[in-house]
């Protein structure tokens, strides 16, 4: 394997077996705080903050837990701020939906869907008035859009040239709610377009596409100074919101169930 | 359906046959770096559980910087 | 020691000479100028900034004078600038951030109290937000019921935010740089009549204390607290009452969160009577605070059932019609003061007539022009 391919595996492997581990010992009832699992997810995290160095910022939703261990934050300060421990990355004030690890790069995590995609387009503000090489990358899923705020910072950060990539990882759920419920396309790239802002939509489960892709968009950002839009379709394996999965609730197609079960 | 193409999808899955494809795959590697993981997770969350909760007269420190 | 006398008035006729008198919005405007001459690190953003009118002459030619980076018109963008403003501000930046109407804040509420209020909390103290929100409250010209509230329990009620109600030209200045100054969130809600009301204020750069209400009037025979332009009104029921030998120990609150009674509770041991007149809403009112946090720790300090005026319990109309009898008026707060005095009834008559022989005919919707100082 050369050095590429071991990073990659590494980090998707370390994503997918943590993850793992907090759903197997989630019943326990220890860790006492909601978490929104990114098991399926993997690669969107993992293709895009590999390209990161340290210096670049980012910023990310409730389901946090991919974008923290792949831009390299500390794993035992996240499982102890899981558990509410002293040690955790937020002291134990967070939980699961706010971890943050300054000394990598990975600044903030937010639950209210899209109210950290504003902080992110600010910290790509302040990159542009220090005159900074290094860019943002902000994480949301698919629901984020249809926030208001996320039209309000794309209109900002399009405006004025700011080195951001938003990522939208699309896992077609909010919650139990298809997007086809939500929205009048699942092409969310549109919604960039009308912005003035570049984009691209792929499948965000092929980590190597996903990475040279977003090491080109990345080069770009810096170039230039410009957002981009990357749409990462993707699927959640377990529940919106817990370790388990929940498909005898009916909501998500049963074909999907089946391929699901391992 | 469009969703059946990406549920065979398991990105963890898409990277191994890429690597067997591409020959790189190494069973031996694989291994070593899951068992190195295994054994971060495992001190991991054998450090958190036997940590303690903040002091709870700390509830109130950090509201307005001092 | 006559001579010494002489020496003293003189002295005082001196240091008269020396005030320099300017308006709260001059103020604010020289605070932001300074400051942002002094910390390159401080950004401007709002609605309307660069608007001709300045928002109240607080923000005219600054755009002149910085860059585009520094000064920034933005977007009607509520909840996002006030966003974006948080991502600069745990970048090492700080941000002031004005809104015109304090309804125009309510939009960006999501941003302030989730984030700007909570993220040093959170992040047990790694991420300050050193922002600076300035809000326009109150009334005037018909701006009716989505122009003109007074917001600023709503902002008052979350943990981690500091909220500031200045009244004087002085404060206006002084808090700002405060604020400014202030690691973490500040919200400062300007009632629009005050940025009319002038005062005297140094040039150089200087901070109010914004820990607590300031006693602006000693006296012995009731505490009564208020805030920003009503602060005036005290003082035109207060000169009043002096040439009945009746003396109102005027409070003004100036900073409603951390709210520090202290001030307040020491002063009505001492009148053992409260009148707190406030600009917002009666109910759910700082007024029940502070009552309820006095009772709470002293249940029999008062000789007299504390009050509270604020504004009745409907939403704010447009029409001067009714915004008469909406916004209570001075003859209204002289009677609440006046009813937990221990004076005959003739004297409570003079007092009213004198009263009203002092008002001057004014409309409703524009301020007393006996309230523009100086102060």
């Amino acid at each position: 394997m050369n050095f590429l391919n071991n990073n990659l595996a590494k980090s998707l492997l370390r994503l997918r077996m943590v993850e793992n581990e907090i759903s197997k010992r989630y019943s326990y009832q220890e860790m006492r705080c909601p978490v929104h699992l990114s098991i399926g997810q993997e690669a969107a995290a993992v293709g895009v903050c590999n390209n990161l160095k340290i210096k670049d910022q980012v910023y990310s939703t409730h389901r946090c837990h991919s974008h923290y261990l792949a831009k390299g934050g500390n794993l035992q300060s996240m499982i102890s701020e899981i558990y509410g421990k002293k040690s955790g990355c937020c002291g134990g004030r967070g939980g699961s939906m706010h971890l943050m690890d300054i000394s990598v790069g990975m600044m903030l995590s937010l639950p209210i869907v899209a109210s950290v995609i504003p902080i992110a387009v600010g910290a790509a503000m302040s990159k542009k008035i220090n005159k900074s090489k290094n860019v943002v990358v902000v994480f949301f899923g698919d629901a984020a859009v249809e926030e208001g705020v996320f039209h309000e910072s794309a209109n900002f950060a399009s405006l004025h040239n700011l080195p951001i990539l938003f990522v939208c990882e699309n896992n077609r759920y909010s919650c139990f709610t298809d997007v086809s419920e939500r929205q009048p396309s699942e092409d969310l790239t549109r919604l960039a377009r009308s912005h003035n802002i570049e984009s691209i939509k792929m499948n965000g489960n092929d980590v190597i596409k996903v990475f040279n892709q977003s090491k080109k968009i990345i080069k770009k950002i810096k170039k230039y100074s410009k957002p981009f839009f990357l749409q990462l379709d993707t699927y959640r394996y377990v529940e919106h919101c817990g370790p388990d999965n929940d498909d005898h609730l009916n909501y998500r197609n049963k074909n999907e169930v089946k391929k699901m079960a391992k | 359906m469009k969703l059946k193409k990406w549920l065979n999808d398991d990105p963890i899955e898409n990277f191994l046959k890429y690597l067997k494809k591409k020959k790189q795959y190494d069973k031996k590697k694989i291994e070593v770096i899951k068992n190195e993981i295994a054994v971060e997770i495992k001190k991991s969350f054998d450090f958190a559980i036997n940590d303690n909760f903040p002091e709870v007269s700390s509830l109130q420190k950090n509201v307005y910087a001092q | 020691m006559i001579i010494f006398l002489k020496f003293l008035h003189y002295k005082k006729m001196f240091m008269l000479n020396k005030k320099r008198i300017i308006s709260a919005s001059q103020a604010i405007l020289e605070a932001t100028d300074q400051f942002m001459k002094k910390d390159s690190n401080l950004v401007l953003m709002g609605e309307g900034i660069n608007d001709p009118k300045g928002i109240f002459g607080t923000t005219s030619n600054l755009s002149k004078k910085y860059s585009k980076n520094r000064v920034i018109e933005s977007p009607i963008s509520e909840n996002g600038i006030t966003g974006i403003a948080i991502g600069l501000a745990i970048n090492n930046f700080k941000v002031l951030l004005i809104h015109q109407r304090v309804e125009f804040a309510l939009l960006s509420i999501e941003q302030i109290f989730n984030n700007a209020a909570k993220s040093f909390y959170v992040t047990n103290g790694i991420h300050k937000v050193p922002l600076v929100i300035r809000m326009v409250i109150g009334r005037g010209w018909g701006q009716g019921p989505a122009h003109s509230q007074s917001l600023e329990t709503v902002f008052s009620y979350v943990p981690g935010l500091k909220v500031l109600i200045p009244s004087s030209a002085y404060d206006a200045k002084g808090m700002l740089v405060s604020a400014l100054r202030d690691p973490n969130p500040v919200l400062i809600l300007e009632h629009r009549w005050f940025h009319y009301v002038t005062g005297n204020v140094p040039k150089k750069i200087y901070q109010s204390d914004i820990t607590k209400p300031k006693i602006i009037s000693k006296g012995k025979d009731i505490t009564v607290v208020t805030s920003s332009y009503n602060v005036y009104e005290i003082i035109f029921c207060s000169e009043i009452l002096k040439k009945f030998n009746i003396n109102l120990e005027i409070i003004d609150l100036r900073v409603l969160r951390p709210l520090n009674t202290k001030p307040i509770i020491q002063s009505v041991k001492k009148t053992r009577k409260l009148i707190i007149f406030e600009t917002g809403n009666k109910i759910y009112g700082i007024g029940a605070e502070i009552i309820a946090s006095i009772l709470e720790k002293y249940h029999d300090v008062f000789d007299f059932p504390p009050s509270r005026i604020g504004l009745p319990d409907s939403p704010t109309p447009s029409t001067r019609g009714l915004a008469k009898v909406y916004y209570p008026n001075s003859i209204d707060i002289m009677k609440a003061i006046i009813k937990q005095l221990n004076v005959n009834v003739e004297v409570k008559k003079k007092i009213i007539s004198l009263l009203i022989s002092k008002l001057p005919s004014h409309e409703i919707d524009v301020p007393n022009p006996n309230f523009k100082g100086p102060f």
